[in-house]
């Protein structure tokens, strides 16, 4: 069905290869590069739902980067997950099998169902899945789309009325990179089930959409961060779009041409799940106004934030500080979106007016071992590589106590569950100004308000700012106490764990019985 | 570098991403210009052998020569182009090293190949004299391995060695043949012109390994993945030289076929035929300087555009002043070459009576005129099609010619002597048709091959020496 790509496994047995069971999931959650294989917040938070909702069965569908790679989970998935598929869309095997032969009135509509996204409408993907691929196998094979004659002829249309100016082979192999997912997407098995939900838009958002549209099943979506734009910074920054290739004669698209060209794909991958999806659901109120302006119908948009059971953090024995100590904490990934080379910065800043000042980077380094090679080189050019202690992959009870202010530098966050840590730690936190992080750290709404800030708020890759913020921690006693108090005080308030495990459950009850 | 040869740098500075391509072309050359002198060579010993040894003798000592270049080409067909191709992939790729092995392998290979069927073959045969044997084996082993080492030399471009070597070597094969033929009739015949063609290939051999081992480099090759990942030009290869050779065969197993000595037969329409192929010569030189030349320049434009982020409109321009050069090389090429074709048309008589053809052969020899220039028309449509990778249509038009010409020649034959001749043009008609037609189909679709048939993941090693759009 699929060339090759998917991996199926049953979870609980442990045997690759092992076909799903017969009877559909409860839930199938659709997933891009994150829980099982990758560790994170997101990964934790759908660990932290699967297990809760034990009544339910779940099937995973999981978006790999590339092709042909072995993963290991990194979880150890509860036993309600009944079926785990891991497709990967880049790179691999060549797209080997023909398929279907599809009609020129198909390519036809093809042709026409980009004119309509050119104009801004995004309701067309049903219309086109009817007529080309009305379910997964059916229709055009990925070969046929990236070598067949009718999708060039496609391609060599769209290039003449959008870009005639600018460099064909690029334009091409653009094509070719950012469709040659959505192809293999097309032909995906993805498992049965009552209800789908994906926890992003992009390529996950995507197929739950075609799954949306070819099954009649209800679509969940919950965006942690808004895709869309975390990915467009990724663009911005990356080095292997085609910008230094770029022909000096051009005439109609600047140097990022080929940048805009894939971020407004994942634009695109976003209104057309918004579009498709059921309910929507973000994690605090700034996400949810990006999601509307994006084009997500504000009737389906729904805040559900994220929790944590207080209870085992509030209750670790603090252990205090030598004297003249100060401990700065940064609990997370080493990865560039952490922006951990500003919190380096700062806490060097902050070593000049406090001596006593130590850091610990208590995260996995794995995912990007040149960027964790580079925060280590940094810290050693600062000369604080000696009280700068990379923790790697650790159990973060053993962080909390022993730290006296959690620091987080992040350029993009949703609702980062180590603020919430920390605060049922007892810990203040400064935070850089993203996501849910203001709402966090200075309340949301009057009565969440009253209860008092539980950190500061900083700019962006500013260490100067991040180092006054922990500064005005360190120097405070009083302050930090108040703080630490209003923390506690907000995560038993607002994000326990159990609300929103609730409000899953009942999500997922009336998706249900929608039909 | 300091010691490789001096063609060989050349090739390589110049960055030849097709000099595959231009191989394949220097081949169909190399391999025409030296057939033509052989011709000569024994067209020569034909002339003087009549008070020499006699006819009967010459009839011998020609069947055997003649045999051993028909199937000699056909049994080297099968490797020819695969290992012209696998030389320029390693070429492009700088891996000189796998160029000397490549060379000792396919020799080693071809000779004891060659050795073993020779051996089989002429044991096997009743009614030849055991000189005449043993030397039949020997020229065999000397004609395919001169067949194999001149792709080394194609890959060199070193055609005038190649030219050199065959006028010397013809020269002493003329002379030798004469003095030994004198002593020991039809095997001193062969042994003389033996001597000649082995004094070719030696010196051809020496020329490659001067030329490649300058300098000790290691390298090693993978000449049966060649053969896996081109099984087209395998194809191509066998029905090519099995096309031109088909209708002679076919002369000769029929009724029109004298018996000469244990297998071997003649026809009247051996020699007219072979002196068909001489018309030819204009168009060989003209087609390889105007492809070398104009269209070479444009083909490199066209994918210099396409690869080095040129837009779509300047691409297709480009494709569209490649086609038109190609059809000027052609128009020209038919300027010169129709001319002489029909002037030796009209000389038809004067020449048949100067080489002592009689009528009917007259008759053969004006339709094997028409035939060659329609033949070297399919054979220019051919290299073109594997300039542009078309490895498959090119297996194709070979195929075409092969069963158009065993057909028609076969059926000439079954009419009786008023049709004899009319095979060979006929077929190469339709071979010409279905060259030109793919042809055709190829410039039409010519952006889509460049861009779309692509793989998304090249093979490194191959893939990027014969895809010059995405290298």
């Amino acid at each position: 069905m699929v060339g090759g790509g998917a991996r199926v496994s049953a979870p609980s047995a442990a045997a690759p290869g092992e076909t799903p069971p017969s009877a559909p999931a409860d839930i199938c959650l659709i997933l891009e590069g994150t829980y099982p294989y990758v560790t994170g917040g997101v990964s934790a938070w759908i660990h932290q739902l699967v297990g809760a909702l034990s009544e339910l069965r779940f099937a995973i569908f999981h978006i790999s980067a590339t092709r042909g790679e072995t993963h290991e989970p990194r979880y150890t998935m509860p036993p309600n997950v009944v079926s785990l598929v891991d497709v990967g869309i880049h790179g691999g095997d060549e797209p080997a099998v023909k398929g279907e032969a599809a009609g020129p009135a198909a390519w036809e509509a093809m042709w026409r169902y980009h004119e309509e996204l050119k104009d801004g409408r995004n309701d067309g993907l049903a219309d086109l899945l009817r007529q080309v691929s009305p379910h997964a196998g059916a229709g055009p094979s990925v070969h046929d789309y990236i070598y067949g004659k009718p999708a060039w002829e496609i391609v060599r249309r769209l290039y003449e009325s959008r870009a005639p100016d600018i460099s064909f082979l690029d334009y091409f192999w653009t094509w070719r990179f950012t469709h040659l997912p959505i192809f293999r997407l097309l032909h995906a098995p993805v498992p049965e089930a009552s209800v789908y939900h994906t926890v992003s838009t992009g390529w996950a958002g995507f197929v739950a959409a075609a799954t949306r549209i070819r099954r009649g099943r209800p679509l969940l979506l919950t965006e942690h961060g808004i895709y869309s734009r975390e990915r467009r910074m990724e663009i911005d920054q990356a080095d292997w779009i085609y910008v230094q290739r770029q022909a000096p004669m051009t005439l109609s698209a600047g140097p990022g041409f080929f940048k805009e060209l894939w971020a407004r794909l994942f634009e695109r991958l976003s209104r057309i799940t918004y579009a498709h999806a059921d309910q929507i659901v973000t994690i605090f109120e700034g996400n949810r106004q990006a999601q509307i302006r994006d084009g997500a119908d504000p009737a389906k948009t729904l805040v559900v934030p994220n929790g944590i059971d207080p209870g085992p953090l509030g209750s670790l024995p603090r252990i205090e500080p030598a004297p003249g100590e100060f401990r700065i904490g940064f609990v997370g990934r080493v990865v560039p979106i952490k922006d951990v080379k500003t919190f380096i910065r700062a806490v060097k800043i902050v070593t000049n007016t406090v001596p006593g000042a130590r850091a610990v980077i208590a995260g996995p380094g794995d995912e990007d071992p040149a960027y964790l090679e580079e925060c280590r080189a940094l810290a050693a050019a600062l000369g604080i590589a000696d009280r700068m202690e990379f923790t790697g992959r650790v159990d973060v009870k053993t962080i909390y106590p022993r730290i006296d202010v959690m620091v987080l530098t992040s350029i993009s966050e949703g609702l980062p569950l180590v603020i919430l840590e920390a605060f049922a730690a007892g810990i203040p936190v400064v935070s850089s100004d993203v996501g849910a992080c203001r709402e966090l750290l200075e309340g949301r709404g009057p009565a969440d308000r009253a209860l008092g800030a539980s950190g500061l708020v900083t700019g962006l890759a500013d260490p100067a700012a991040t180092a006054r913020a922990i500064l005005a921690l360190a120097q405070d006693g009083g302050l930090r106490e108040e703080m630490a108090r209003a923390a506690q005080a907000r995560v038993r308030a607002h994000y326990q764990e159990a609300d929103l495990i609730r409000r899953y459950r009942e999500i997922y009850r009336d998706l249900r019985q929608a039909r | 570098m300091a010691g490789i040869g001096f063609r060989l740098k050349r090739l390589i500075v110049e960055e030849s991403a097709s000099g595959w391509l231009r191989a394949h072309l220097y081949g169909a050359v190399l391999s025409a210009g030296p057939w033509l002198l052989s011709i000569c060579t024994l067209a020569s010993l034909a002339l003087l052998s009549r008070e020499l040894i006699g006819d009967a003798a010459h009839a011998r000592f020609q069947a055997v020569v003649v045999y051993t270049y028909t199937f000699s080409l056909i049994t080297t067909g099968a490797a020819h182009m695969v290992v012209t191709r696998e030389l320029a992939d390693e070429l492009y790729l700088g891996r000189l090293g796998a160029l000397v092995v490549a060379y000792r392998i396919t020799i080693a290979a071809t000779a004891l190949g060659h050795l073993a069927l020779g051996a089989l073959v002429y044991a096997l045969m009743p009614g030849l004299d055991p000189i005449l044997r043993v030397f039949g084996v020997m020229l065999l082993v000397v004609v395919s391995c001169t067949w194999m080492v001149m792709i080394f030399l194609g890959a060199a471009q070193d055609y005038a060695s190649v030219v050199a070597a065959f006028f010397v070597g013809n020269a002493v094969s003329l002379l030798a043949a004469l003095g030994l033929g004198r002593v020991l009739g039809s095997a001193g015949y062969l042994g003389g012109f033996l001597v000649g063609q082995a004094g070719i290939l030696f010196v051809l051999c020496a020329r490659v390994e001067r030329e490649f081992t300058a300098e000790r480099l290691p390298g090693t090759v993978d000449l049966g993945r060649a053969f896996r990942r081109y099984p087209e030009l395998i194809a191509a290869g066998v029905f090519y030289n099995a096309a031109i050779a088909v209708d002679r065969i076919v002369f000769w197993a029929a009724s029109t076929g004298r018996p000469i000595v244990g297998w071997f037969h003649a026809s009247i329409y051996d020699a007219p035929i072979f002196l068909c192929y001489l018309s030819v010569v204009p168009s060989l030189a003209i087609f390889l300087v105007s492809v070398e030349t104009d269209f070479y320049d444009r083909y490199r434009e066209y994918y210099g555009v396409a690869t080095k982020h040129g837009t779509l409109r300047q691409v297709l321009e480009a494709k569209r002043a490649m086609t038109e050069c190609l059809r000027d090389s052609l128009r020209r090429l038919l300027v010169v070459q129709a001319p002489v074709t029909l002037l030796a048309m009209a000389l038809a008589p004067w020449i048949a009576s100067g080489v002592g053809l009689d009528r009917l052969q007259i008759a053969i020899l004006r339709c094997g005129l028409v035939g060659a220039l329609l033949h070297v028309l399919a054979l220019f449509g051919g290299i073109v099609l594997l300039y542009f990778d078309r490895r498959r249509a090119a297996a194709e038009v070979a195929f075409v010619f092969l069963v158009a010409n065993a057909l028609f020649t076969i059926a000439t034959v079954w009419v009786g002597p008023r049709a004899y001749g009319l095979g060979y043009p006929l077929a190469a008609l339709l071979g010409c048709a279905w060259a030109y037609h793919r042809l055709e189909q190829t410039l039409d679709d010519l952006e889509y091959l460049t861009f779309a048939a692509q793989p998304m993941n090249p093979e490194p090693a191959a893939v990027e020496s014969s895809q010059p759009a995405t290298a």
